[in-house]
């Protein structure tokens, strides 16, 4: 059986940082015949991927990307250059205030409008959630690599599910559900990581980056009958941990 | 070559928008051959390409500036890459049209042989062993370079890519001895 100096040697060689002490040892190391065996396979493998790799494409996409970078910053200049415009047509403190206030309530109805109804949360449910101890039952991820939990609070009307896996890599999550005995009511991100999306269908719904997002998930009772929710968490699409949920209501 | 990243952004921030061109053309064929091997689709990789480069230029602000912006275009690749991959899955096996692809360029039949053994062997690996045999062989990136775009330490990319040597190693003894 192989020993970890000799794998440590073999991919340093691999990787061409050997020193000349580490050179010198690992002679020594393949003077045993398996020892020379497992390196010579392992130095052909990868000289043979060195050698195949796949062609390397090349493409120009420069220009249509500045293009559409230019397109976008000048849409912006001319938005900006409309509101210059008004300031200046409407100079004086109250009609701009009063602008600013017509702009704001503008916007506020067009997010209301924006949002689809799967977003639209009553944050009366999360009153408390996130605030620790507040929660039902907890179930645990205990996979390797995966660990973390998934606690599970419920409502009257609602089961919230706080997804909370403890990893530092980019990890995707999904849930299935049964659509006859639960519908998701809402997804609310409450973390700040990057690349936080989620997307629903088919009684799944797909939550990304939940090891740097904070994510809590809502799904009403259609009947009040007990029903499961399975999360699947993946690096990639490589599946690292499912969790059985097991709704009591 | 990273302090002239740096610089670039500094210009573009400070609104020459030519230094951000100089980015896109150096790192274009990079971001777009990584889509390319994740996804296999010509047309997408192309999209995510100019979307990584949209958003890098939208979020510029908030990129951190000591930091390397090469890392952080591939994380934008890469999460966009999967992402668009992931109902068809990165773990499947290339279909025969990209084994072709990959092996049409070696006239030695024995080449050729040797070159669909290794992608098949490369295939049958997960996704996250898979994905540093790409970076570090493909893309020849270093320790660090992969530690910076996975987010994980550079000790944790080596114990890894180790692994996924020897079991890449493993795979192809049994696809030999298999045929």
């Amino acid at each position: 059986m192989k020993n970890k100096l000799l794998t440590e040697l073999t991919n340093k060689y691999i990787d061409n940082l050997l020193t000349p002490e580490e050179e010198s040892t690992l002679n020594d190391l393949l003077k045993d015949e398996k020892n020379r065996e497992y390196f010579n396979s392992m130095k052909n493998i990868f000289t043979d991927i060195d050698s195949l790799k796949p062609s390397y494409k090349n493409i120009s996409i420069q220009n249509d990307i500045m293009n559409k970078i230019l397109e976008q910053k000048d849409n912006l200049n001319m938005a900006k250059n409309i509101m210059n415009e008004l300031s200046s047509i409407f100079s004086g403190a109250k009609i701009g205030y009063a602008i600013t206030f017509a702009c704001g309530v503008l916007l506020t109805v067009a997010i209301f409008l924006l949002q689809t109804h799967e977003n639209q949360i009553d944050d009366s449910f999360m009153t408390g959630t996130i605030s620790g101890n507040s929660f039902n039952e907890t179930y645990y991820m205990d996979t390797p690599p995966l660990s973390g939990s998934i606690d599970v609070k419920y409502t009257p009307e609602v089961v919230i599910m706080d997804i909370r896996p403890q990893t530092d890599e980019i990890i995707d999550c999904n849930l299935r559900y049964n659509g006859t005995l639960l519908s998701l009511y809402g997804v609310k991100n409450v973390g700040s990581g990057n690349n936080a999306n989620f997307s629903s269908g088919d009684n799944s719904i797909h939550l990304s980056n939940v090891g740097a997002n904070h994510y809590l998930v809502f799904f009403k009772y259609i009947h009040n009958n007990p029903s499961t929710v399975l999360a699947s968490f993946y690096s990639g699409s490589m599946a690292l941990s499912n969790v059985k949920i097991e709704i009591k209501n | 070559m990273i302090e002239e990243d740096n610089r670039l952004v500094t210009e573009t921030l400070n609104g020459k928008i030519e230094s951000f061109g100089m980015l896109v053309k150096k790192y274009q064929n990079k971001m777009y051959n990584l889509a390319w091997q994740i996804t296999r689709d010509a047309d997408i990789s192309k999209d995510i390409t100019q979307d990584t480069f949209i958003k890098a230029y939208r979020n510029l602000r908030k990129f951190d500036n000591n930091k390397k912006f090469f890392s952080w275009i591939y994380r934008i690749t890469l999460n966009d890459a999967l992402n668009n991959k992931k109902h068809s899955t990165f773990t499947d096996k290339l279909d025969e049209e990209s084994l072709q692809d990959i092996s049409s360029h070696f006239e030695d039949v024995e080449k050729r042989e040797r070159a669909n053994k290794i992608q098949e062997a490369i295939n049958k690996l997960e996704g996250k062993y898979k994905f540093l045999i790409l970076l570090k062989h493909y893309h020849e990136l270093s320790y660090d370079e992969i530690a910076g775009i996975m987010g994980i330490p550079a000790a944790k990319v080596k114990s890894r890519l180790y692994i996924a040597r020897d079991i890449l190693r493993a795979s192809l003894e049994n696809i030999r001895n298999e045929k």
